[in-house]
């Protein structure tokens, strides 16, 4: 083994010198890290201990971390978000395995969703409204409704615009257009604002919901995208097969053309996902409570003033860990879509 | 068969038609209804009306007398400033790291490869907080600010020495910026061996005289402490700052990884052909792979570019009074949140639009 | 979610029009706009409660409507949702430390009810800058919270006195405070009572000084949406009522024993003669319970601003108008 290192690392001077180089930038960073974090850093005592020291300020992170994990949460009612986490860490392992890959998986995925939903909610004595909603649990609600909801939207309008009538081509194309145009923070500006302001007297949407809805445009514009990339990357010839044994447009879509478009863009899908989920960290600017917001909000403690980097890391390890998770099952899929061929 | 096809393609583009015909009209009147029982004021006569708040960083002069067309204004030239700095340096940084990716040094390629992997997965949010809580906390306040290489620092700011005329400003920063996009033609298209020595050659003498020996006639003012603040001298606020590492390094990961791909995608015999001509790695890179790669990889750079424009978008979470940001406060000030953000989705667009325009003129699709 | 089937229900029963009391009576709780967390005016407490002057104005018109003052939705607002929420219908009053001025109330769609605080803009700093007086301020940086008159109010100042100004500005108000207490900024501006709010949150208050200097004139009111006169009625009577309380020497705790008064005047105030509840809409004892359950507005003031909270503020514009404040509600008759 060590033979395979030095054959990577230090095969001639050139390589050598570039490891050593690059071995002295790890070892400054991981050094000045364990520095900070386990050597001088303070994991038991209070702030002015903290304030003291230069290291870390983990009992910071300690005392305020099931805030920045839950929010406002009632801490009575604790384990009903913790179990929905444990459900989705659950749902997540069953979905990535190949074997369950079959039609049923968007309704198992639906009930999931449900119950996460009907977790978090609960029921009359222990009704949580979803003002006091916040932290992991709805940043994972946010993102994973948004994009289970957007996906569908966004199959509809590739359809629409890779199809040959004139008007849900042009509709399509003006909307994906106007919404990729735009940054995320003005169609979130949008709906927190301007929504009520459409809606008849009385009516109102919860501004959970109104973010809820604003990721979902936004979502499946760029859906669309990739899976019109998809679309056209089906041979005529599949079209035209189809069409010869006599099925009509909808089925032609539904069983053969659809099958084959989604499964080849998985990889561009899932950057696409990995990017929605960083971004429902904006709604913090429309005074939505999810992870980043928390975090923030955790900061300013009169008690606790001044370890935003401790709060930040803690939040960056929290997203770099579900992010990468993803990314590794992007390439994992990707790598088996190229052994298939 | 095909005449039913087409009937049955009518009705259903004519449904489509007037379902969302239909709905745009619904919801409009409801949204005319509302505006006028509520009496909240409509149209764009406010633009015209005092401004009356101050901005903190400005490319031209504002005050608080002017309008919320001259406020809004300077919140464009705000983005605009940012995007193009930062698309400048994030291309680089995707340059940097994009080479470094594929090198055969395999110490590099991980360090590239792991250094890609924790800012791609990180949000850009998350980031821009954490460069603006650093440069805010470390840095000390302007009592005490620390001199380094005759900038000071502070935490409201990185105060430099400039030229006290302002002629003399311009010409230094149009022969940097010569000397920089010299650098960019340098690395990336062919150039006769010969020429590029003198190139870089004349650009540093050139700095070199009028720094130098024009020293005497052009006065430099340095920043100093007066009273609250530091006068004198050109700064650079953290929100700027903060902003513009937080763009560059996150735009720079997604550019380097594209830039990477775009170079993996050539094929092997360039290479082969390259070195049975015995050219080395750096000049097969140069000369052959990197110009090759672009034709793949400049659609997606191109949008990169756009996403670092909108993702400037994220300023207002920090403080700096880009577009978005002033249009927020207007929002606030005035209650015209229709016209507002209708202005905002106006500029976005019709900057996303201008970039489709310019690719499909050299000839691509702006779609990869 | 329960909300919408709220609304739905709402929207069944009442097709046309149905005004916000006839809303907040059949929905069971009035919906109260309130601040994210401002010392004295609106901030929960350790364990959730919200308490404050603006929180205590919200359970006086749910004691007047419901004769409990325990039937009130705190929704939490940052200071560019807070008159979207009151526009839509989200919130039927914003109590929310907002300032009454002329463009708001023409051009944003909402109404203002009685003054409930009397405060005027000020400016905080450190006492070791040494400055006594805020036109020392020249070239000073100024944090400030974005979107509120605060910014307008400072621009308008520095340049009437022709001082350089630095703002900075942050869109919450955690971030203005912070980036004051690091020292990005020399000064921090917001309403004096807010200065006196923050000050108290802050690890070593003695190190900081409120200036002399009131620069604007702040009337705090609450607010309700355009367009529905007798909800405004409601929410402008029970304001005037804990003012009359105080003028009459009614108080929560003395209120009972008033119930024998032969002052027709309190007679009247408390609904032993009929007539006043009826027009507004509410209970004749809507006063009384008011009363009993909130007090009157000397004791709202002293509980959460006063001698008897940690802000200790003066009552200065803030009292009877026969005592040389500003108080002053019309003859409930």
């Amino acid at each position: 083994m060590l033979k395979d290192y030095r054959k990577k690392y230090f095969n001639d001077l050139e390589s050598s010198v570039a490891s050593l180089l690059i071995f002295c930038i790890y070892f400054f960073i991981i050094g000045y890290f364990f520095n900070w974090l386990i050597i001088e850093g303070v994991w038991v005592g209070d702030a002015s201990v903290c304030k003291s020291s230069t290291g870390a300020c983990v009992s910071f992170l300690k005392e305020k971390l099931v805030f920045i994990l839950f929010g406002v949460y009632p801490r009575e009612f604790l384990i009903r978000p913790i179990l929905g986490i444990i459900i989705l860490i659950l749902g997540w392992l069953h979905f990535t395995k190949k074997k369950n890959w079959n039609n049923l998986l968007f309704f198992k995925f639906l009930a999931l969703m449900f119950i996460y939903i009907l977790l978090l909610r609960g029921f009359n004595d222990s009704f949580v409204p979803t003002s006091k909603w916040g932290g992991l649990p709805l940043t994972l609600l946010l993102s994973i409704v948004g994009i289970a909801l957007s996906y569908p939207v966004g199959i509809f309008l590739a359809l629409a615009r890779t199809s040959n009538q004139l008007i849900p081509r042009y509709l399509s194309i003006i909307y994906i257009e106007l919404i990729r145009g735009v940054p995320l923070i003005s169609i979130l500006f949008m709906s927190s604002v301007l929504i009520p302001l459409f809606l008849p007297d009385g009516v109102t949407i919860n501004k959970l919901f109104r973010a809820q809805i604003a990721i979902i445009l936004f979502s499946a514009a760029y859906f669309a995208e990739v899976i019109r990339g998809g679309l056209n990357s089906i041979p005529k010839g599949q079209w035209e097969g189809a069409k010869s044994i006599g099925l009509n447009y909808f089925q032609i879509i539904r069983l053969i053309v659809l099958p084959q478009a989604l499964v080849k863009v998985i990889p561009p899908t899932v950057n696409t996902i990995i990017g929605m989920f960083k971004d429902t960290s904006l709604v913090i600017i429309i005074a939505l409570f999810d992870l980043m917001g928390t975090t923030k909000a955790s900061m300013t403690d009169s008690k606790w003033l001044g370890f935003s980097v401790e709060a930040y890391f803690l939040c960056a390890l929290i997203y770099f860990i579900i992010c990468s998770k993803m990314g590794k099952f992007s390439k994992k899929v990707e790598q088996e879509l190229q052994r298939g061929h | 068969m095909k005449a039913k096809y087409k009937l049955s393609s009518i009705i259903f583009s004519t449904t489509t038609l007037f379902l969302v015909g239909g709905i745009i009209y619904v919801l409009f009147s409801q949204l005319q209804e509302n505006l006028n029982t509520q009496n909240i004021a409509t149209g764009f006569s406010f633009l015209g009306y005092e401004a009356g708040f101050e901005i903190s960083e400005s490319l031209v002069d504002y005050d608080s007398f002017d309008t919320y067309e001259k406020a809004l204004l300077v919140g464009f030239l705000n983005t605009i400033k940012m995007a193009v700095v930062g698309c400048f340096f994030a291309f680089f940084i995707g340059l940097i790291f994009g080479v470094m990716g594929i090198s055969k040094k395999h110490a590099l390629k991980s360090f590239a490869e792991n250094y890609i992997n924790i800012i791609r997965n990180i949000p850009l949010l998350l980031q821009l907080f954490f460069w603006y809580a650093l440069f805010t906390d470390i840095f000390p306040n302007v009592k005490e600010a620390k001199s380094f290489l005759g900038v000071l620092l502070t935490n409201r700011g990185f105060y430099f020495p400039i030229f006290t005329s302002t002629f003399v400003t311009f010409i230094f920063i149009f022969i940097t910026g010569i000397f920089l996009v010299g650098i960019l033609y340098f690395c990336l298209i062919r150039i006769k061996k010969y020429k590029i020595p003198s190139f870089i050659c004349l650009n540093l003498f050139s700095l070199w005289i009028i720094t130098l020996v024009f020293n005497q006639l052009f006065t430099v003012t340095h920043p100093t402490l007066q009273g609250f603040n530091i006068s004198g001298g050109e700064s650079l606020s953290p929100e700027f700052c903060s902003l513009f590492l937080g763009l560059t390094i996150y735009t720079g990961a997604f550019m380097a990884e594209i830039i990477r791909s775009g170079i993996l995608a050539i094929d092997k015999g360039q290479w082969e052909a390259g070195r049975s001509i015995g050219l080395n790695d750096y000049q097969l890179l140069r000369f052959i792979i990197i110009p090759q790669s672009f034709k793949v990889s400049l659609p997606p750079l191109i949008s990169q570019f756009l996403n670092l424009t909108k993702n400037s978008s994220l300023a207002v979470a920090i403080g700096y009074p880009d577009f978005v940001s002033i249009a927020n406060t207007s929002m606030n000030q005035t209650g015209q949140a229709i016209e507002l953000v209708g202005l905002i989705m106006a500029m976005y667009l019709s900057l996303s639009l201008i970039s489709s325009v310019t690719l499909n003129f050299l000839g691509r699709s702006s779609r990869a | 979610m329960k909300s919408s089937l709220i609304i739905l229900s709402i929207v069944l029963s009442g097709i046309c029009f149905s005004g916000t009391l006839d809303v907040v009576k059949k929905r069971g709780t009035l919906r109260c706009g309130v601040s994210t967390g401002l010392a004295g005016f609106s901030t929960p407490d350790s364990k959730g409660v919200w308490r404050g002057l603006d929180v205590d104005i919200c359970r006086a018109i749910a004691a007047a409507i419901f004769n409990d003052p325990k039937k009130v939705d705190y929704v939490s607002l940052n200071a560019q949702q807070r008159f979207t929420a009151l526009q839509s219908g989200e919130i039927d009053l914003l109590s929310r430390n907002t300032t009454h001025n002329l463009s708001r109330d023409t051009q944003m769609g909402i109404n203002f009810a009685p003054i409930v605080f009397f405060d005027g803009q000020g400016f905080m700093v450190r006492k070791k800058i040494g400055i006594k007086s805020a036109m020392e301020l020249d070239g000073a940086s100024v944090c400030t919270q974005q979107g509120t008159t605060t910014e307008l109010n400072m621009a308008d100042f520095f340049r009437s006195n022709r001082l350089k100004l630095k703002p900075v500005v942050f869109e919450s108000n955690e971030e203005v405070n912070q980036s004051f207490i690091k020292g990005r900024c020399d000064a921090l501006t917001t309403d004096r009572s807010g200065l006196a709010s923050e000050r108290s949150k802050m690890k070593n208050p003695g190190e900081y000084t409120i200036l002399p200097e009131v620069i604007s004139k702040e009337p705090l009111a609450p607010a309700v949406r355009h367009g529905d006169d007798q909800w405004l009625d409601v929410v402008k009577w029970t304001i005037y009522a804990l003012i009359e309380a105080e003028e009459l020497e009614i108080d929560s705790k003395n209120v009972k024993s008033f119930s024998k008064s032969k002052n027709p005047r309190v007679r009247r105030f408390l609904g032993i003669s009929r007539g006043n509840g009826k027009a507004l809409g509410l209970d004749e004892a809507w006063a009384k319970n008011t009363i009993s359950h909130v007090g009157n507005y000397g004791e709202i003031f002293e509980r959460h601003v006063g001698k008897d909270s940690p802000l200790k503020l003066d009552r200065g514009l803030n009292n009877l108008w026969s005592k040389g404040g500003l108080l002053y509600a019309p003859p409930v008759r």
